[in-house]
């Protein structure tokens, strides 16, 4: 008996749009695309955002997929994503594909995007509201100023390494009335006159302004924000030009701050005091590299900024546990903070957050050699909401903090280890007791776990999608049968380095965590073809394979790899390995390895 | 004069259907929890016809919870599926197929050899 097509009988196209809309993954509407007819129209209309790479043929390919898929609102288009494609158009008028494969020695120089190409974009996605440019290495001011008339609908603007200049970016102030978000990277022909007029055209709109790498830029562009844009929400600066004055200009004109990113290593203590008394909404602040702040900086935020949620904090020398511990007593509704680099930074700053900060919810310490198990039993007393921890080269700390970790922040989702040498199986053993909502462990290089706590790990994390236990020597076949049979959520796993691990580990992996999308399994000696082959016949949505350095992989497992997996994106492995045919069928995917072994 | 009774009609919604509307926004009343969430599990498990006729229904009655799981249960019969498969899932008929070959080859290059 013939069953009926309920759903194409049944259901209107707006129904069936937002069944598309609704799915996460690009493979699934990438095959709803091809079922049939009407869903391939129908998937098509439901693309909102798309990317575009390098090719040889950028303004054909623009026209092309502007005609394709109509309602983009979001279109990226980047010169540093090589495309593997050209695009021809056949005798009759369809599009006709001829594969082009990439291979290492063979890189051809594509033709950038030019400002026709601009000027197509502008005329062929009518409902655009964000536009990406990075590298656009042949687009001009002229370009720029014509497509800005054309343009008044776009609300978010980022160009990254184009030639953006003054006039692109004056036409843009005078005619884009409704930009809300613009961000600049790596323009470096743009000058204080473009972004002052820029500043005054798009004042009434502007909630969020990103300036990086843009040597011309100075406090002039800065105080010019500061007397205009009075909404303004978001500041990013990363730049050696800007002074206090422009830091304090913004901090007076925009009483909305909420969140501030500076890399600026000329700005000074009275910058941030200014901020501290005078943006009282801010939520987040990240300081970079700064020689010049002291505790006094954070100090001053901490009493004037009650609502900061996230404090980020890398290569700040001067600052100490005084400053911290202001924080924590002013920043009460802190939910992340991050220490990178702050060598004065140890115990009792930590402690304060763990006793002060409840709400605590993402911590990261990275080269934090002063901070041990004292401090991290205070954040593991008081942070009982805590969700991700990051711990990177802090040597210090050992299982004891582990341990109280784990059995305080029973919600812990993430938790990141690196090159902390005094962590053993011990406090792994308590995470996989206690943390049942784990969907990510990581411990590089943490060569005093072994087995015993991947099987803690095994029975009681059963979300775990991410593992990463590089470089644990101890850990073996023990150890990752415990994690194939009991996490079957797998999609990330990284075992390189591990000397021990046989085949059928890889075996068992297969079997258990069908869903698997990335494996690194380089430096694995004792992993052969064999293993491989029934891994890879078993995840059949793997991704990406990285298999260099493993002696027991040969040409003809690495040819499994690329036959089998129809979903396989990267492969990293000798070049040696991949014969004549694999080159043919992928040699798009394969990243080789260029050293002689 | 109020009338004593107000009757709403819906004239694209079967009987059936709306009993299984009616059921469903019954045992939601009171909010959600572990025994709305099996009774979901086991609500969006019918067959096609059914699961169609709920999306039109909670679609026209603008019932949002209901839309979103009928319509979630939908979603999950694609996902992770090739388009060969889906089409026997769904009884997509191979004539509304035309032209798809060469679509095909623009995602998996080396399907075809």
């Amino acid at each position: 008996m013939r069953r009926h097509d309920w759903i194409n009988s049944m259901l209107p196209d707006e129904l069936i749009l937002e069944i598309f809309r609704n799915l996460d993954s690009k493979s699934s509407r990438d095959a709803c695309a091809l079922v049939c007819r009407r869903w391939r129209t129908l998937e098509r209309l439901s693309r909102d955002t798309i990317r575009i790479g390098a090719s040889d043929r950028p303004d054909s390919l623009v026209n092309l997929v502007a005609s394709r898929f109509v309602n983009v609102t979001n279109l990226y288009i980047d010169e540093r994503i090589s495309g593997a494609r050209s695009f021809d158009v056949g005798r009759r008028g369809s599009v006709r594909q001829t594969t082009r494969l990439r291979l290492m020695a063979d890189r051809f120089d594509p033709n950038c995007l030019s400002d026709a190409g601009l000027v197509a974009v502008a005329d062929g996605f009518t409902k655009l509201e964000k536009l990406t440019l990075i590298w656009c290495s042949s687009t001009t001011n002229a370009g720029l100023t014509i497509v800005a008339q054309k343009c008044s609908s776009w609300k978010r603007l980022d160009f990254q390494g184009c030639y953006v200049g003054d006039q692109g970016l004056g036409a843009i102030g005078k005619y884009c009335k409704q930009l809300e978000v613009l961000n600049l990277r790596f323009c470096e022909g743009l000058t204080d006159t473009g972004l002052v007029d820029l500043a005054i055209g798009c004042e009434k709109t502007l909630k969020s302004l990103g300036v990086a790498a843009c040597a011309k830029i100075t406090d002039v562009s800065l105080e010019a924000v500061g007397s205009h844009c009075r909404i303004l929400e978001t500041l990013s600066l990363d730049s050696e030009y800007i002074h206090t004055k422009g830091v304090i200009a913004v901090a007076k004109g925009c009483p909305l701050l909420k969140n501030l990113n500076l890399q600026c290593i000329m700005v000074t203590d009275e910058a941030l005091s200014a901020v501290g008394s005078l943006c009282v909404l801010l939520e987040s602040l990240a300081l970079h590299s700064f020689q010049r702040f002291s505790d006094e900086s954070l100090c001053a935020i901490a009493k004037g900024c009650k609502k900061l949620k996230s404090l980020m904090l890398s290569d700040c020398y001067f600052l100490s546990d005084k400053g911290l511990e202001a924080v924590a007593a002013g920043c009460l509704e802190l939910s992340r903070l991050e220490v990178n680099g702050c060598h004065n930074i140890s115990a009792y700053g930590l402690e304060s957050i763990g006793r002060s900060c409840m709400r605590l919810t993402e911590l990261a310490l990275l080269y934090c050699q002063k901070v041990g198990d004292e401090a991290l039993s205070e954040v593991g007393k008081g942070c009982k909401y805590l969700q991700a921890l990051h711990l990177v080269d802090c040597s210090v700390i050992g299982d004891d903090a582990i341990c109280s970790i784990a059995i305080g922040c029973k919600n812990l989702k993430k938790l990141h280890i690196r090159r902390c040498y005094e962590v053993g199986s011990k406090g792994i053993i308590a995470i996989g007791d206690n943390c049942k909502y784990l969907t990510e462990l990581s411990i590089r290089f943490c060569d005093r776990v072994g087995d015993e706590a991947l099987v803690a790990i095994g029975n009681g994390c059963p979300l775990l999608c991410h593992l990463n236990v590089s470089g644990c020597h101890q850990i073996g076949d023990t150890g990752i049968t415990a994690i194939a049979r009991g996490c079957p959520q797998l999609t990330y796993l990284d075992v390189s380095v591990l000397q021990n691990l046989r085949d059928m580990a890889m075996a068992e992996v297969g079997d258990g965590c069908p869903l698997l999308k990335d494996i690194v399994l380089s430096h694995c000696r004792e992993v052969t073809d064999v293993g491989l082959a029934h891994l890879v016949k078993r995840c059949k949505w793997l991704e990406s394979c990285y298999m260099a350095y493993c002696p027991g992989v040969t040409a003809a497992g690495v040819a499994t790899v690329i036959s089998t997996c129809v979903n396989i994106k990267k492969v990293l492995v000798e070049d040696s390995k991949v014969s004549a045919r694999t080159r043919r069928r992928a040699g798009s995917v394969i990243s080789y390895l260029c050293v002689d072994l | 004069m109020i009338a004593d009774e107000i009757v709403l009609s819906f004239p694209n919604i079967t009987r059936v259907t709306m009993s299984k509307v009616l059921e469903y926004c019954n045992i939601h009343g009171a909010g959600a929890d572990d025994e709305t969430r099996a009774f979901d599990e086991q609500f969006v498990d019918v067959d096609q016809k059914t699961l169609f006729d709920l999306v039109l229904a909670a679609h026209d009655l603008k019932i949002k919870m209901l839309y979103d799981i009928v319509g979630e249960r939908t979603g999950d019969m694609m996902k992770g599926k090739t388009p060969e498969e889906i089409r026997i899932i769904f009884n997509i008929g191979e004539n509304s197929c035309v032209d798809d070959h060469p679509l095909q080859k623009e995602l998996n290059p080396w399907a075809f050899e």
